[in-house]
C-alpha cells in the first residue's frame, strides 16, 4: 500500500504531523472500502464483422437468423495466393479454399488518418490496420473520441494468437523492406499502436490462450480495472485468414459440410471465420457518474485451464464445471438467475456434449430447475473466429441484452443423440424470443474454451434499469428553445460527405434525444481539417438541412441558413505564400480566445445566444477549438450512440500480390521450360527470351495538387517525386506536411541522400522547419540559386553542341526505314517528361562479380528492393583446369586451361523472376536512345552493352581501346541531351559512380558495340528490368540466406573435390613454370592474370560469407588467409614484372603458400559443409 | 625528420608516382591525402610503385608485409617509407 507508506515516511520525517497522517489514512481506508470495484461497464462496442460494422447491423444479422459462411471472395483469392504458395507446399493449381465467415476485404484502410504513408499502410499486418480501425470507433462510440482519452491511464487488452504470414512474407520477398515493416508486423503492436496514437499510459499487451484469447483478454482488462492498474480499458480481438486453404492448416476441428451446426445430430465440426470487435469498459460507478452510454455490466469473469485432460487440445467437462462455479461466485449472482448462456459450441463431436455436460453439472451444484436457461452460439452464423471468437460471443449476448430478445442459433435440426438436453438445465434456443426477467435483471453467461486448455466464462447483466434520460427523445415543454449544434468533420471533404450521408439516416432512426446526439458528436469526436457545422430547432430542421446537402452539396452552405462549412490547415511557418484556410498557430490561438469570450458571454447573457451559435459556428468551421461542452452544462444530456469517424479506406496491400494471376502462373511455367540464361558467357537471343510486358512498370512521376494556378517548378516536382517513392504516394498536395502524410525521421534522413542524388540539396533537418513540398522547394532554391547559377556557367556547352553534331551525323548514317521508326518514337517520345531519373539507384562498389554485367544490374536488384546477395550465392567458385583446352594449345602456353569457373546453380533468368524482377532482353535497336528514354519514363531502368571506346567518360578506353562493357542507364534529360547512368572509369575498379553521358556516347557506344561484338559472342545488347509479380516456388531455397551453401553445395561437392584437383595441379604447373627465368617470361603474363583473376573470385566469396556469417565467423577468417596467401604469391610474380631480377626463393616461397590454400582451401569447404557456422 | 627533408621527400614521392600511373596530369591535382585509387592504381601496378619506391629510396619489403592500403595516398606512401628507413637504421 504505498499511499500509507508515504504517509508513515512523511510523518516520521516531520514533514506531516501525526493528526493529519491519522486522518488521511482513515479516508483512504475509507474510500477504498466504498470504492470496492467490481462491475464494469461496457461503455463502447464497436466491431468489423462480415456484413456488419456496427453493433446494430450485426445484431439485426443475427435476430434474422443469416449465416455468412461462403466461398472466399475472388478479390481476396488474388491477394492471397502468394501466401499460400510461399508458406505450403501447393501449387497454384492445387488449392482449394475453404469456405469461410470472410470479410469483404481486409486491404482497406485509412492510412492519411492515422498518419501514416501508404506505403508502410501496405506493409501493415492487416490486422494490426483492421483492429486499429476498430479500435478508434470503440473509443468514438464511447464518446471519447478525438483527445477525450489522451494521456489517460487506459489499457489495451488484445486477443491475439496467429502466425505473422504477412510479415513473414515481406521477410521472405522483399527482405529490404523489413525495416520499413517490422513496426506493422510486430503482433504486440497491435494493441500498442492505438496506445501510441492516443497517448495512453495503462497496460497494452497481447493475449494468446489460442481460441479463448479475446474472452480471457477482457477477463484481464476487468481484472485490471478492479485493481487499479487502468482508470478504462480497451479489449478486443481480430482475426483474418491469410492462408484460407483447405487441409494444410486443419486442426481437425473443421467441419466436413462448411456448416456449423452447434448441438445438432449431425454436427461434426466448426469453420472458420473472420472479424474482429473491441469493447471499452469502464467500472460501473465511474461510468454512472460520467453520464456514459452503458451497453452491459459485466458482473464478473473466470478464467481456468483444462490441466491434465484426454489430450492438450482434448476440453475437460471437470475444468468447465469449475470454471463456471468459479465465475458466479466472482459475480455474486444466483446461478438460477441466469437465462442464457452463449456457448463456446464450435459444433464438434467431442466438445458440444462435454460443454452441456460442464453446463449441467455447474448449475447441478446449485439448482435442480430443467431447462431453464438457453444456450446458443454465434458460430453458427459467422463462424470460429479463432482467438477473436469469444469476443465475439460477448458482443452477441451484450445486443442480446440491450434489445432483450434471444436470437436464433442456426442448423439446429436434431439434438445432438449425446446430449440429453430433456434432463439438463439448457436447452438449444432455434428461434428468436423476447428475453424476459424472472423479477431479476437479465443475466446471462459467455464461455469461451481453448485449443490451449485455457477456459474463460464472462457473467453479463443489463445495464441498470433506470434509463437516463437523455437516452429517449425528450418532448419539449418549451419547444424552439435555443439551437442545437451538430460539428461533423474529417480529416477530407469526402469524409464530411460521408458523414453527412450518415447522419440523415441515423436521425431518421434514432431515438435519442437531439441535445445529447449533437454533445456526443461534438465532444466526443475529434474535429479535423474539414469542418461543417449545422444548427437546428430540432431533428426535423436537422434532416432537413442535411437531405439538401446531399442533394446540393456542400457548395451550397453559403445559401443556408445557420450552416457553416470550412476548410484550415495548420501552418507554423508562411513563406510568402498565402494559401486559403491555412491557420498559423497565433491566428488558431486568437479564435480560440474568441471563441472562449463568446461563449462566456452567451452563458452570461451578455450576448443574444442565437448570435453567439452563429459567431461559434464560423469560428469553429475557421479552426477555432470550440470547448462545446460548455454549452452543454445540462444534467440531463449524456452520451449516446452516434456515427463514428468515416474512414477514406484505400487498398492497403503488398504490391507483390498485385498482379498475381493464373495467367503470371503460366507465363512463368513457360520461361521455366526455356530456362535461358543471360550475362556476359551465356546471352540470350531476343526471340527465346521470355519477354514479359512492360505495360505494368509504376510511373515514377507524382501528381501535383493544392495550388489554385496548378503551376509547379522542378524542384518541387524532384521533392515530389523522391517523397512519393519513398512514402508510396501517387499524388500530393504542395501544402501537406511530410510528417503528417506518414513521413519518419528515417523517412527523411532518406529524402537527404535521394534529393542529393537528384542534385538537390537538402538537410533532413530542413523537413521538420520547412515540412511541405512548397517551403522545401522554396527553402532549396534561395539557398542554392546563386550556387545554380554558377553550375549552369560551368557547363561545357561546346561539349554539347559536339555531342549533338555526332548525333546528327549517326542519325544521317542511318537507313530509310530506320529513320522513319526515329520519327514514330520521337513523336512518342514527345509525351515523356523532359528529364526523369529514377530514384534509388545507388553504384554497388561493395565487390566486382563476375563481370560488369553484374556489377550493372546490381544497383537494379537493390532499386527493387531485393539483395544482390541472392545473385551472387547462385554460384559455386570453383578452380578449373580443362584439359580440352590444354591439348589444343600443347606446348605453347601450357597454363591457358586453368580458370576461375563461376558454376551456376539456376539460369540467371530464373534468378531475375525469383527476385520478382522482370527482364526484357533486347538485340539490336533501330533507336537505342529513344528506346532508353521510354523505358526510364516508365521507371525502369536499362544495362546497356556499348562499346567503352566511344565513352567519353572512360579514362582507359576512350578513344584508346575497345572494350564490350556494360552501363546501368537510369535517367535522361532531354534538353541537355544526357543520359544519367551509373558507370566506372577503368575496368574492374570498384569506383562505380553516377555520371552524365551525353546521348551521341551512348549511341556510338551502343552502334559500336553492335558492329565489333554481337552475335560475336554477345547475343543482346540492352536489359530493361521491371518489376514482377510474385513469382512460385521452384527456388525458395535459394533465398533461405541462413543455409544459402548448404542449398548451393547440395549434391556437388564433389564439385569441390575437383577444384581442389585442380589447384593441386596447378601448384605443379606453377613450380615448372618458375624454375627458370625462361620458363616464367613465357608464363609470366598468364600467371598474373590467373592471379587477379582468383582473388577478385576469392573478394567475392568473402564478401558472401561476410554477409552470411559476419565478421567474427571463422569462415571469413579461412577465406581471408586464403585472399592473402594468393595476394602475395601475385606479388612475388608481378615484381619479376616490373623488376626483371629472377630470385628462386621468392617462387619457392610462393609454392609453399600455394601449398597452404590447399589446406585452407579444404578447411573453409569442411566450414561451409558444416551448417550454422 | 625536418620539414625540409619532408617536402623533399614529397617531391621524390610525387616524381615517383608520376613516372608510374597512366594519368600523370591528374597528380597536381591531388592532395596529400586523396586516394591514388582516382588515378588508376590497382593491387598489380602497386607493385610497380613499391618496386620504384625501392629503387629511388633504398629500402627493401619482404612481400608478405606489404599492404596495398599503405599505399593508398601520398601522405601514407611518406610515412612507410619513413617507417622502413627507421627499421632498415
Amino acid at each position: 500500500m504505498k499511499a500509507a507508506q508515504i504517509i508513515f515516511e512523511q510523518v516520521a520525517a516531520g514533514k506531516m504531523d501525526r493528526a493529519t497522517g491519522l486522518q488521511v489514512l482513515k479516508a483512504l481506508k475509507l474510500q477504498q472500502q466504498s470504492s470496492g470495484v467490481k462491475d464494469i461497464a461496457v461503455i463502447g462496442v464497436g466491431l468489423d464483422m462480415p456484413h456488419a460494422n456496427t453493433l446494430e447491423q450485426f445484431w439485426a444479422n443475427i435476430r434474422d437468423g443469416q449465416q455468412f459462411v461462403r466461398p472466399l471472395p475472388l478479390d481476396r483469392q488474388r491477394d492471397t495466393r502468394p501466401f499460400i504458395t510461399q508458406f505450403t507446399s501447393l501449387r497454384e493449381h492445387e488449392i482449394t479454399f475453404s469456405q469461410g465467415g470472410y470479410l469483404d476485404q481486409i486491404d482497406q484502410f485509412d492510412y492519411g488518418f492515422f498518419n501514416l504513408s501508404p506505403k508502410e499502410a501496405a506493409l501493415m499486418d492487416p490486422n494490426q490496420r483492421l483492429f486499429l480501425e476498430t479500435a478508434w470507433k470503440t473509443i468514438e462510440d464511447a464518446g471519447y473520441g478525438g483527445n477525450r482519452l489522451k494521456g489517460s491511464r487506459t489499457g489495451v487488452y488484445l486477443g491475439y494468437a496467429d502466425w505473422p504470414v504477412y510479415g513473414q512474407y515481406i521477410s521472405k520477398r522483399q527482405p529490404t523492406l523489413v525495416d520499413m515493416a517490422s513496426v506493422g508486423n510486430t503482433p504486440s503492436l497491435i494493441a500498442s499502436r492505438i496506445s501510441y496514437l492516443l497517448d495512453f499510459k495503462g497496460p497494452a499487451f497481447l493475449v494468446d490462450t489460442a481460441c479463448s484469447s479475446s474472452l480471457v483478454a477482457v477477463h484481464l482488462a476487468c481484472m485490471a480495472l478492479r485493481n487499479g492498474d487502468c482508470d478504462q480499458a480497451l479489449a478486443g480481438g481480430v482475426k483474418v485468414c491469410l492462408l484460407p486453404v483447405d487441409d494444410v492448416f486443419a486442426i481437425g476441428i473443421e467441419s466436413s459440410n462448411a456448416r456449423t451446426s452447434t448441438f445438432d445430430d449431425s454436427s461434426d465440426g466448426t469453420v472458420w471465420g473472420e472479424g474482429t470487435a473491441a469493447l471499452l469498459l469502464k467500472p460501473l460507478e465511474r461510468a454512472v457518474a460520467d453520464r456514459d452510454r452503458i451497453y452491459a455490466v459485466i458482473k464478473g469473469s473466470a478464467v481456468n485451464q483444462d490441466g491434465a485432460s484426454a489430450g492438450i487440445t482434448a476440453p475437460n467437462a471437470q475444468a468447465q464445471e469449475q470454471l463456471l462455479l468459479q465465475a458466479w461466485k466472482d459475480a455474486d449472482v444466483p446461478p438460477d438467475s441466469i437465462s442464457y448462456i452463449e456457448a463456446h459450441g464450435t459444433g464438434t463431436k467431442l466438445g458440444d456434449p462435454i460443454e452441456i455436460d460442464g453446463i449441467k453439472r455447474a448449475f447441478r451444484q446449485r439448482t435442480s430447475k430443467q431447462q431453464f436457461c438457453a444456450v446458443g452460439s454465434v458460430k453458427t452464423n459467422v463462424g470460429h473466429l479463432d482467438s477473436a471468437s469469444g469476443i465475439v460471443g460477448l458482443v452477441k449476448a451484450i445486443a442480446a441484452l440491450q434489445y432483450k430478445q434471444l436470437p436464433p442459433t442456426l442448423h439446429f435440426t436434431r439434438p445432438n443423440r449425446k446430449i440429453a438436453f430433456e434432463s439438463s438445465p439448457v436447452y438449444v434456443n432455434d428461434q428468436l424470443r423476447n428475453w424476459e426477467g424472472r423479477g431479476t435483471p437479465l443475466r446471462c453467461g459467455v464461455s469461451s474454451f481453448g485449443f490451449s486448455g485455457t477456459n474463460c466464462h464472462v457473467v453479463l447483466e443489463e445495464p441498470p434499469t433506470k434509463q437516463p434520460s437523455f437516452a429517449v427523445e425528450r418532448v419539449d415543454t418549451q419547444p424552439k428553445r435555443e439551437r442545437a449544434v451538430l460539428c461533423l468533420s474529417a480529416k477530407s471533404e469526402s469524409g464530411v460527405k460521408q458523414l453527412v450521408n450518415e447522419y440523415a439516416t441515423f436521425l431518421r432512426h434514432s431515438i435519442a434525444d437531439l441535445r445529447s446526439i449533437c454533445y456526443t458528436a461534438n465532444t466526443g469526436r475529434g474535429h479535423y481539417g474539414h469542418r461543417l457545422a449545422l444548427t437546428a430547432y430540432d431533428k426535423e430542421e436537422l434532416c432537413q438541412k442535411l437531405t439538401q446537402l446531399q442533394q446540393t452539396g456542400l457548395t451550397s452552405v453559403p445559401t443556408m441558413d445557420g450552416v457553416y462549412y470550412g476548410e484550415h490547415r495548420l501552418r507554423n511557418v508562411q513563406r510568402g505564400e498565402i494559401q486559403v484556410g491555412a491557420l498559423t498557430s497565433e491566428q488558431l490561438i486568437a479564435k480560440n480566445e474568441q471563441g472562449r469570450e463568446r461563449i462566456q458571454q452567451m452563458m452570461a447573457r451578455t450576448t443574444s445566444y442565437a448570435d453567439g451559435l452563429d459567431e461559434i459556428c464560423r469560428l469553429y468551421t475557421e479552426g477555432a477549438d470550440i470547448e462545446w461542452q460548455l454549452l452543454d452544462m445540462d444534467e440531463e444530456i449524456g452520451t449516446v450512440s452516434v456515427p463514428t469517424y468515416p474512414f477514406q479506406r484505400s487498398r492497403c496491400w503488398l504490391e507483390l500480390a498485385d498482379e498475381y494471376t493464373s495467367e503470371h502462373y503460366q507465363a512463368l511455367q513457360g520461361g521455366d521450360q526455356n530456362s535461358i540464361e543471360i550475362g556476359e558467357c551465356n546471352p540470350v537471343r531476343t526471340d527465346e527470351a521470355a519477354v514479359v510486358d512492360t505495360t505494368s512498370s509504376s510511373n515514377i512521376v507524382v501528381k501535383l495538387t493544392g495550388r489554385d494556378s496548378r503551376q509547379y517548378n522542378e524542384t518541387e516536382q524532384t521533392i515530389a517525386n523522391v517523397w512519393g517513392m519513398l512514402l508510396g504516394l501517387s499524388e500530393i498536395n504542395v501544402y501537406d506536411s511530410f510528417f503528417e502524410l506518414g513521413g519518419n525521421s528515417i523517412q527523411a534522413i532518406r529524402m537527404e541522400v535521394e534529393l542529393e542524388r537528384q542534385h538537390v540539396t537538402i538537410s533532413s533537418d530542413d523537413l521538420y522547419r520547412f515540412s511541405s513540398i512548397t517551403e522545401l522547394a522554396a527553402n532549396v532554391i534561395g539557398s542554392s540559386r546563386e550556387i545554380a547559377l554558377n553550375e549552369r556557367q560551368e557547363l561545357p556547352i561546346a561539349t554539347l553542341a559536339v555531342a549533338q553534331t555526332e548525333a546528327a551525323a549517326t542519325a544521317a548514317t542511318m537507313s530509310q526505314a530506320e529513320a522513319t521508326v526515329v520519327r514514330l518514337t520521337e513523336a512518342e517520345s514527345d509525351r515523356t517528361a523532359i528529364q526523369v531519373i529514377i530514384p534509388a539507384i545507388e553504384p554497388f562498389n561493395d565487390v566486382f562479380y563476375k563481370n560488369c554485367f553484374f556489377n550493372s544490374v546490381f544497383p537494379v536488384v537493390r532499386h527493387f528492393g531485393q539483395d544482390p546477395l541472392c545473385i551472387m550465392l547462385n554460384d559455386l567458385i570453383l578452380y578449373e583446369y580443362d584439359q580440352k583446352d590444354e591439348r589444343g594449345q600443347q606446348a605453347a602456353s601450357l597454363d591457358r586451361g586453368y580458370r576461375i569457373r563461376y558454376d551456376e546453380q539456376y539460369p540467371m533468368q530464373q534468378m531475375f523472376q525469383q527476385l520478382n524482377m522482370k527482364v526484357d532482353i533486347r538485340a539490336d535497336s533501330s533507336n537505342i536512345v529513344a528506346e532508353l528514354i521510354e523505358a526510364i519514363s516508365h521507371g525502369s531502368p536499362v544495362v546497356v552493352w556499348v562499346d567503352a571506346y566511344y565513352e567519353s567518360i572512360r579514362k582507359d578506353t576512350f578513344e584508346k581501346e575497345h572494350l564490350d562493357h556494360t552501363l546501368l542507364v537510369y535517367g535522361y534529360n532531354k534538353e541537355e541531351q544526357i543520359f544519367h547512368v551509373i558507370e566506372h572509369d577503368r575496368r574492374e575498379n570498384l569506383s562505380y559512380k553516377s555520371c552524365v553521358l551525353p546521348f551521341a556516347d551512348l549511341e556510338q557506344g551502343h552502334v559500336g558495340f553492335r558492329e565489333r561484338y554481337l552475335y560475336r559472342g554477345h547475343e543482346a545488347t540492352h536489359y530493361i528490368f521491371s518489376a514482377a509479380p510474385a513469382p512460385l516456388t521452384i527456388l525458395e531455397k535459394v533465398f533461405r540466406l541462413d543455409n544459402a551453401y548448404e542449398a548451393l553445395l547440395n549434391g556437388r561437392t564433389h564439385l569441390l573435390e575437383q577444384s581442389v584437383q585442380a589447384l593441386t595441379r596447378y601448384i605443379e604447373s606453377f613450380r615448372r613454370w618458375t624454375s627458370d627465368e625462361e620458363q616464367l617470361k613465357l608464363h609470366l603474363e598468364d600467371t598474373i592474370a590467373f592471379c587477379n583473376e582468383v582473388i577478385n573470385a576469392k573478394h567475392v566469396e568473402s564478401y558472401r560469407i561476410r554477409q552470411l556469417y559476419g565478421l567474427e565467423s571463422d569462415t571469413l577468417q579461412s577465406i581471408n588467409r586464403i585472399i592473402k596467401k594468393w595476394d602475395e604469391v601475385r606479388k612475388g610474380v608481378v615484381r619479376y614484372l616490373y623488376l626483371p631480377v629472377y630470385k628462386p626463393e621468392v617462387f619457392e616461397a610462393c609454392c609453399v603458400r600455394l601449398q597452404e590454400v590447399v589446406e585452407e582451401e579444404q578447411r573453409l569447404a569442411q566450414l561451409l559443409l558444416t551448417p550454422c557456422n | 625528420m625536418t620539414i625540409e627533408l619532408q617536402n623533399d621527400l614529397r617531391a621524390r614521392v610525387i616524381e615517383m608516382l608520376k613516372d608510374n600511373v597512366d594519368d600523370s596530369d591528374a597528380l597536381d591535382q591531388l592532395g596529400p591525402d586523396d586516394e591514388l585509387t582516382v588515378l588508376g592504381i590497382n593491387s598489380v601496378t602497386f607493385i610497380k610503385l613499391v618496386i620504384a619506391a625501392e629503387m629511388e629510396f633504398g629500402v627493401t619489403w619482404k612481400d608478405e608485409d606489404l599492404d596495398f592500403r599503405n599505399f593508398m595516398t601520398i601522405n601514407s606512401i611518406m610515412n612507410y617509407i619513413i617507417a622502413s628507413d627507421d627499421e632498415n637504421e
